[in-house]
Parts: C-alpha cells; structure tokens; sequence
C-alpha cells in the first residue's frame, strides 16, 4: 500500500467512514447457500452455470456452484441464485 | 406490489444467443437498463425479462455485440389492453365498476350507533333522519362537530358523544349520565295530598306538619302534610303563619285485584315437509328473491346481513337468507301442569311490572283454578305504594298587631 493509499486509508478510520462508501468496496451478502446479492460491483465477466466472475474494486469476485442464475441484475446490485458451492475473492 | 408494478408496466421475456453475451450484459448494466430471472440455456444462450422500454434500447447494444435476441413471452397490462381491444364492452364495464366503487365509497352506508342505553337506537335514528342524516348520504355533508352538539342538545341524558366517520360508516359513540334536574333556589310553598286510596304505613316528615299516622286509612285526595306552620303565643294564638314546601314520605297499603283466564284449547302452527332455503338481496325497499314466493301455509324464517368490501366500506346492499316451510294449525290441550305453569308465569310478570314501577307487594292472595276448558287466577294483591303529590297551599290571612 503506498504513501497515498495509507493516508486516505487513516482517514476514513478516523473518521469512521463505511467502507462501501468510503473505498467503494463491494458487498457480499450470503444467505445460506443458495442465494448471495453483490453490491457495488464493476462488471460481468462471464457468466456459466456453473461459475459466475464480477469485477469488483480491488479483484475479481468468483462464485462457483451449480445452476447459477441470476434473478435479479440491476446497475447497482445483482442476486444469484442456485446452488453455491464456493465464493473467492482475486486481488488484481 | 412490485410485481403489481412490473406486470402494470409490462415487460418482455427475451432469448439472447450469440456473440458477446457477457459484454452485452455489461453493456446493459451501463446503461441502466435492469433484467430479471437470467438464466443460462443448456445452448448457452442467455434468458430474461426485460421492460418494455429498456427493450426498445436493446438495439444499439445488439449491434456492438453482435448478439441475436428472439421475444419469447409478453406479459403485461399494455399486452392485455391490446390483445382484447375489440371487447369494448370490457372496458366500459371496468370503467363503470370503477366508478360505481368510487361513487360507493364517497356516501355514508351505514349508520352505527354505540354506548347508548336510556335513548333507543331507532330514536336517535329518526331524529337523525329529521336533521337530515340519512342513510346514502355524501360524506362531505357530513359536519361531525355540529352533528355532536345537535345530538348533545336534543338528549339531555347524553353526556358526551363523539362522531366520525370510517370507511362508509358514521360511527356515533355515545356516554350517558346522569340528567342533573334544575332544583328551584326558592321552593314554592305545597301540601302533600294522597293521590290513591289505602291505609297509611309509614309516614317520615321532614318539611311540614302532618296531618295523619301510620294506620290511618286516606282517600284520594286527601291532605297528608300541611305546608304551613303556624307559630302560637303563650296564649296558644296563632300570631304569625310560615310557609313551607312540605317534604314527607309516605307509604300507604291498598289492594290491587288481579283477574286472568285463558282457554286450555291452543292453536300452534306446526311445520310440515321440508325447510327450503334461498337468498335474496335487498337494496332499499327493493327486493331480488331468488327462489319461489311464499304462499299462504308457509312459514319463512329471513335472516339479513349488510354487504361490505372491508371492515368499514358497507355497501347499500343486504344479503338474506329465507328458511321456508310449509305449516299447518295444529290446536291441541295443554295439561293441567302447562296451563298451572302460565298462569303463575302471567302473575310472575304482573308483579316484576309493579315492582319497576316502585310497589312492594306485601301479600298475594291469587287462586289458580284449572277448569276443563279454561283457566282461571282470581284473586287480590297487597301493596305498598309511596304516596304524595303537591298541592297549593291555602295562605290565611294574618291579622296585624295593634
């Protein structure tokens, strides 16, 4: 992490900014294994039945599982649903 | 109710296969444009709802990407309306409903009225009717506050009322208390005289001089307690006469008699055959039956309940269930116990309705007699009835001291 980034980083603890906000971060919501909803994410970059990969500040978002679809997608969140065998988080 | 929305909308379920999928989904995502229920096909193409509107955007991306896009469903209210733009009728008759329930529910249907006990509810009801507060009503005519105060002038015993409206119901929620009588701040001077006829039990004076004791027997009429005072000298000379509202009371005992007869031989209508049920429905003074009209040995037995949408949306129309039977006069004899139990049944109500009305009854000297044909109470009742009505007092004309 350079100079710039530990600088912006003391502020926002110091100021008790949410990271969402703050950094931009994505959110992961898991409700059992079965649905998961992701906020703040970047893009789509492929999409199967049984794996989906998000660009998310920061990485990649790849889910795996089985029957994947996507109820929901929307400009600032999608839902996945199906049968969810496994999340990871890639930094660039 | 976002699906309501969605489906008020319209939205379109299309089939995207070839060229760059996963950039064309991207490619939506910057432009706003949201979908629903993506799914990958075993052909690897790629399913989803999309509205109306964000479909007719597609074209461009259809062309950066190079993807086909097939229509396979329509759903929706834009669909419905056009699909059946022939059935005019249709629409006129939404049209009417929807005006008929607005219509509805901007009028005053049904009338409540809660926390009364001394006034009837029927009372009320007619004088509200004379003040122009009728069933059908708009609700806009209806002004909750004079509407209190008038209801509060008109019935002393009402303490409190409150008035509002709810739905299409005008609720009237009433206290009562006790009426507080205007007392005089000067009482004007009176006898008491005995307006019935008896033998005198007691007598308790507080005001006045009386003129009879306990065993004296009065007549209607009769002078009890003499509003006046006269004040004697040593000479036992009346010089001077106060006068006083007489206050006493008196209990006097007097009989009552007591006759009744009824014929052992009743007549009883008896049903016979089967109950047939049916509705009908009632607005107003109309009626729709929907089954045969009675005729004359039936018997029908209705039974009505008001219409409403929701717990406080009434409607002017009332659901009855009619039970008919046909019927025939049966007379029979009552035995001697049946006809014994009513006789001391009527003589039980003659005597509450004396005691409501503040009579003791002291004895009951009443004979049932049960005869072949009829039956007979004969006999008197013995009571104790307070007695003591005002009247003018005689002023005598004092005589001044020299």
């Amino acid at each position: 992490m350079n100079k710039r980034e530990r600088g912006k980083e003391s502020v926002i603890q110091a100021l008790e900014l949410p990271g969402d906000l703050a950094r931009g971060d994505a959110i992961v919501t898991l409700t059992g294994r079965t649905k998961a909803v992701v906020e703040n994410y970047r893009g789509l970059l492929c999409y199967t039945r049984e794996e989906i990969v998000l660009s998310i500040p920061g990485g990649r978002l790849r889910i795996r599982g089985k029957e994947l679809r996507i109820p929901w997608y929307t400009p600032a969140e999608l839902e996945i649903g199906g049968r969810i065998s496994g999340i990871q988080m890639e930094r660039r | 109710m976002e699906r309501f929305f969605r489906w008020l909308l319209g939205y379109v379920k299309i089939c995207v296969w070839g060229g760059e999928s996963d950039r064309f989904l991207n490619l939506c995502r910057g432009r706003g444009i949201s979908m629903e229920g993506l799914e990958r096909t075993e052909n690897g193409g790629l399913e989803g709802c999309v509205s109306i509107a964000d479909f007719f955007r597609l074209r461009p991306l259809r062309g950066k990407t190079g993807v086909h896009i097939h229509l396979k469903e329509k759903h929706g209210c834009p669909f419905f309306f056009y699909r059946n733009k022939k059935r005019k009728a249709f629409f006129v008759g939404m049209a009417l409903a929807a005006g008929l329930t607005l219509f509805l529910s901007s009028r005053v249907w049904n009338i409540h009225i809660e926390g009364n006990q001394m006034n009837s509810t029927g009372e009320i009801l007619e004088f509200l009717k004379e003040q122009g507060i009728v069933h059908g009503m708009a609700k806009s005519r209806v002004d909750a506050s004079s509407l209190a105060a008038l209801v509060r002038e008109e019935y002393s015993e009402i303490t409190w009322v409150s008035v509002k409206i709810q739905g299409t119901r005008l609720i009237f929620t009433i206290q009562e208390g006790v009426e507080l009588t205007e007392t005089a701040e000067e009482e004007e001077p009176c006898n008491l005289s005995a307006d019935i006829a008896g033998t005198v039990v007691s007598i308790v004076t507080r005001t006045g001089v009386p003129k009879v004791m306990a065993g004296d027997s009065v007549q209607a009429g009769d002078l009890l307690v003499l509003g006046r005072l006269d004040l004697r000298n040593d000479d036992q000379e009346v010089y001077r006469s106060e006068y006083v509202h007489a206050d006493a009371d008196i209990y006097v005992r007097y009989s009552i008699p007591y006759y009744y007869e009824f014929s052992r031989t009743m007549e009883e209508e008896v049903g016979t055959g089967q109950i047939r049920r049916g509705i009908f429905l009632q607005a107003g003074p109309w009626r729709l039956e929907l089954f045969g009209t009675r005729k004359g040995n039936q018997k029908r037995t209705v039974e009505v309940y008001p219409l409403r949408l929701t717990e406080n949306f009434y409607l002017p129309v009332l659901l009855g269930v009619a039970a008919t039977q046909s019927c025939e006069t049966q007379s029979f004899t009552c035995t001697q116990e049946e006809a014994r139990e009513r006789a001391a049944r009527h003589l039980m109500e003659f005597e509450e309705n004396l005691m409501e009305k503040g009579v003791q009854i002291s004895e009951n000297n009443v004979t049932i007699k049960v005869g072949f044909t009829s039956c007979e109470s004969r006999g008197t009742l013995t009571v104790i009835e307070k007695t003591g009505t005002e009247t003018p007092v005689e002023y005598v004309e004092q005589e001044e001291d020299m």
